[in-house]
């Protein structure tokens, strides 16, 4: 595999994953490019270190009563699993889809849902918002326990039209009525009882139930209803079916999956006001849309194989959420490689750096990009990355410290063996000439010296990015 | 969906505790075992994080439901747990509680006092690895589980070590053992889906059990008890339910759980009015659910309420009951064995 090659991979899976190791791209040397999205989109291996380890120490992750277990268990599948991909499919739904704890006050549900994202994240946009419709989670979150025929409750049908499919602006409030309408008796069972207790956060007598969705429906408005000028009974189907038929649907989530996997964009709500970074990937990403069903796979695949997205202009362009950096440094550092009690600790690392999983600050999510890097944030993000890839008792950083020093007189600096063994990774030529100012003077053949240099460059403005 | 099925033995009698990190009631219990007196000594394992370990103690009970109160404290010091994992009390009352994050045993008197604790991190003979069973036997010998050494060893409970076994097996990250009537020793051997036995010196004697969801078969077995009359209950974990053989290993029944209300609930909800006439309006025991895998007993059971969850325990007690400690239900089952 050439360097070029690599590099591009590398980029690949930092982008449909949480970023390769040395090894890990040793591996993929065995595959052309496409076979490699290919293998990301339909993985054989989705195996990770497995829930029944996971629940037999961590018993919380098996309950689930509080809003800290389900990021805990899902930190050790980004960590751990071997496709990646879904993964962070999953967690771009779950910033798009934004479903909190406080209002749901249940852990193991807001767990399902992603869960629920797992299953259907590569499917069809269709089915993945019939789904999120009938999720439980998003039924409480949203109110839609409320919403009943002759007396609606607009909180759901509202925001899918706004927040989840088409945008402000490609609707009109008439539109809002009319979908809340159709999802009239789509709650959860047992709801008087189950929403009590999320009120009170009551977990007694025997800790949580876990939430079903229920169709009433003595409580639903079969009725006709006019929506985006269409003309039917529609139920909540009905209403997706014709959302996913939209262009403004297209483009929206076009959008979503240019920012996230390409290039960070403005925040949603500007989107009205400032086109596209790139209006012709936003094109090409609509047409596949079109052209493969509503497929997010077939949508991803595109995007992968696209020259927008192997240009280098826009590598490093993706400020790494929390999530992404945290999982990216401990899948390098392998402190993961069996339960530990440490995994509560890095969860709340992600926290601090602002972002608790299934705890997002609003129904909007997360602002992501630069808004993600404030002075605290920043400081901590730095000293993650740089203490955990700086202790050799890891294995993955014993690993690429053997790697950087006993290729010595393969070429290049230590610097340069020290950024192949962490994926493959560049950055810039100031940060270059800091490293090389560094390791003149130090013997290159010292695994101190590579662990010195692979803790600059966890601490540098490129390590944060992706 | 059977809930009981075969010999109909096993009868589910009552429910003891309820959820809570501090009185009368349980949070997340790991693992309980009888006092000679009687007492039920019940292991919180709680949270991890909320409040750093707030709930993480020992509440002792009685099978009479009255509540004797709570000991022990979240922490590395002595004494102290972070990720308590097993109990057992010897024949004089001293109680002896393992951590398999802090890798240690410690000792208490049944009051809870602190009396001693051992134990060291590794891999070499005496050191352990993630302990999570124990047993003490009549001559106070310490039986731990030896989770990723993958094998069983005795110390006295002074922390002497006396000998190791399992190995030669192929253990796979055992998880509780027991010491029978017969005064074998019973290992839930959680990686191999099987139940090993064994004599106290640590002869193999014999071995049952395959991996799978049928009847007898086993998915990630944690704990294991024998009676007077030679049956062999078996909490296999990973399926939520207990499962009872003969003494070759023969399956004769299995039960998926029944719980109704404890007393201690039935109490928190008269008081809780509101919340008790929601519930008396409500359908916890349905069954047509459409769940994403019906197959997923931990689904299952996270959604009806009288099912087993997360049975982590095994006992039986001085009244010939069986007690099964239920970690995500904070409760513990009693059922009559015949």
């Amino acid at each position: 595999m050439s360097g070029e090659e690599k590099k591009l991979k590398a980029h690949l899976m930092r982008r449909a994953g949480f970023g390769a190791t040395s090894e890990e791209l040793d591996q993929l040397d065995q595959f052309t490019y496409d076979e490699l999205v290919d293998s990301l989109l339909h993985p054989v291996d989705t195996s990770w270190m497995g829930e029944h380890i996971v629940r037999r120490f961590h018993h919380e992750q098996s309950g689930m009563m509080s809003g800290f277990g389900p990021g805990e268990y899902w930190l050790y599948r980004m960590v751990t699993t071997n496709a990646p991909l879904i993964e962070k499919v999953t967690l771009f739904w779950h910033g798009l889809f934004a479903t909190g704890y406080p209002k749901v006050v249940h852990g193991k549900v807001l767990s399902n849902q992603i869960d629920m994202f797992r299953r259907n994240g590569l499917g069809t946009l269709d089915n993945l918002l019939v789904e999120l419709s009938k999720d439980p989670a998003m039924i409480v979150w949203l109110d839609n326990q409320d919403n009943h025929t002759g007396a609606i409750n607009e909180n759901y049908g509202r925001e899918l039209l706004e927040l989840f499919s088409m945008g402000v602006g490609n609707y009109s409030e008439d539109d809002i009525k009319e979908a809340s309408r159709a999802f009239t008796g789509w709650t959860i069972g047992n709801t008087e009882y189950m929403v009590l207790r999320s009120d009170r956060d009551s977990d007694m007598p025997y800790g949580r139930i876990a939430w079903h969705f229920e169709f009433q429906e003595d409580d639903h408005d079969s009725g006709q209803k006019t929506f985006l000028g269409e003309e039917g009974s529609f139920n909540g189907a009905d209403i997706v079916e014709i959302i996913c038929r939209q262009e403004a649907t297209a483009k929206f989530i076009s959008r979503h999956l240019y920012s996230f996997f390409v290039e960070d964009e403005i925040p949603v709500p500007s989107w009205n006001d400032v086109p596209p970074k790139d209006p012709e990937a936003i094109d090409i990403l609509v047409r596949s849309y079109f052209e493969n069903n509503h497929s997010i796979t077939e949508m991803l695949r595109t995007l992968f194989t696209s020259d927008f997205f192997k240009d280098k202009g826009v590598w490093y362009k993706r400020m790494k959420s929390p999530a992404e950096l945290v999982a990216g440094v401990l899948r390098l550092s392998g402190h993961l490689d069996r339960p530990r009690r440490d995994v509560i600790d890095h969860a709340m690392k992600m926290t601090f750096m602002g972002q608790h999983l299934n705890n997002p600050p609003t129904v909007e999510g997360w602002h992501e990009g630069e808004e993600w890097i404030e002075t605290g944030s920043l400081l901590e993000r730095v000293n993650f990355a740089s203490e955990q890839l700086g202790n050799d008792r890891f294995p993955g950083v014993h690993q690429m410290i053997e790697r950087a020093i006993t290729s010595v007189g393969s070429g290049g600096s230590i610097s340069d063996r020290c950024l192949d063994a962490m994926g493959s990774l560049e950055v810039g030529s100031d940060i270059m000439e800091v490293l090389r100012s560094i390791s003149d003077n130090l013997d290159n053949g010292d695994p101190a010296t590579a662990r010195q240099i692979i803790r600059l460059i966890a601490s540098s403005p490129e390590f944060q990015k992706c | 969906m059977v809930i009981n099925s075969n010999k109909g033995n096993i009868t589910y009698q009552r429910t003891i505790g309820m959820s809570v990190m501090e009185g009368k009631g349980f949070y997340y219990p790991a693992d309980s075992a009888f006092g000679p007196d009687g007492r039920i000594y019940v292991l919180n394992r709680s949270l991890e994080l909320a409040g750093r370990g707030r709930g993480m103690r020992v509440a002792v009970c009685d099978s009479s439901d009255n509540y004797h109160g709570e000991w022990g404290s979240f922490g590395d010091g002595p004494g102290q747990f972070m990720w308590p994992s097993a109990i057992c009390v010897t024949s004089d009352g001293q109680v002896i509680i393992a951590d398999e994050h802090l890798n240690k045993v410690m000792v208490f008197t049944s009051g809870g006092d602190f009396i001693e604790e051992w134990g060291t991190l590794g891999s070499g003979e005496g050191f352990l690895d993630t302990p999570s069973g124990l047993a003490v036997n009549e001559k106070n010998e310490l039986f731990v589980s030896d989770t990723y050494n993958h094998r069983l060893q005795v110390f006295s409970t002074s922390g002497h070590f006396l000998r190791s076994f399992g190995q030669n097996e192929g253990l796979e990250m055992p998880w509780r053992l027991s010491l029978g009537p017969d005064e074998n020793v019973y290992v839930a051997d959680w990686g191999n889906d099987r139940i090993c036995v064994y004599t106290q010196e640590g002869t193999f004697l014999r071995s049952f059990g395959d991996s799978g969801s049928g009847d007898g078969a086993f998915n990630k077995p944690c704990a294991v008890v024998s009676s007077k009359s030679g049956k062999i209950f078996v909490c296999d974990w990973g399926n939520e339910r207990v499962q009872v053989f003969d003494q070759e290993g023969n399956f004769l029944e299995l039960t998926l759980g029944e719980s109704d209300l404890s007393p201690w609930a039935e109490n928190f909800l008269t008081v809780n009015v509101e919340e008790g006439k929601a519930r008396l309006n409500s359908n916890l025991d349905k069954t047509n659910i459409p769940f994403a895998d019906p197959t997923d007993r931990h689904e299952v059971s996270s959604h009806i309420e009288k099912f087993f969850w997360s049975p982590m325990s095994v006992s039986i007690g001085p009244d010939g009951l069986l007690y099964v400690t239920e970690s995500n239900r904070h409760r513990i089952q009693v059922f009559e064995i015949g």
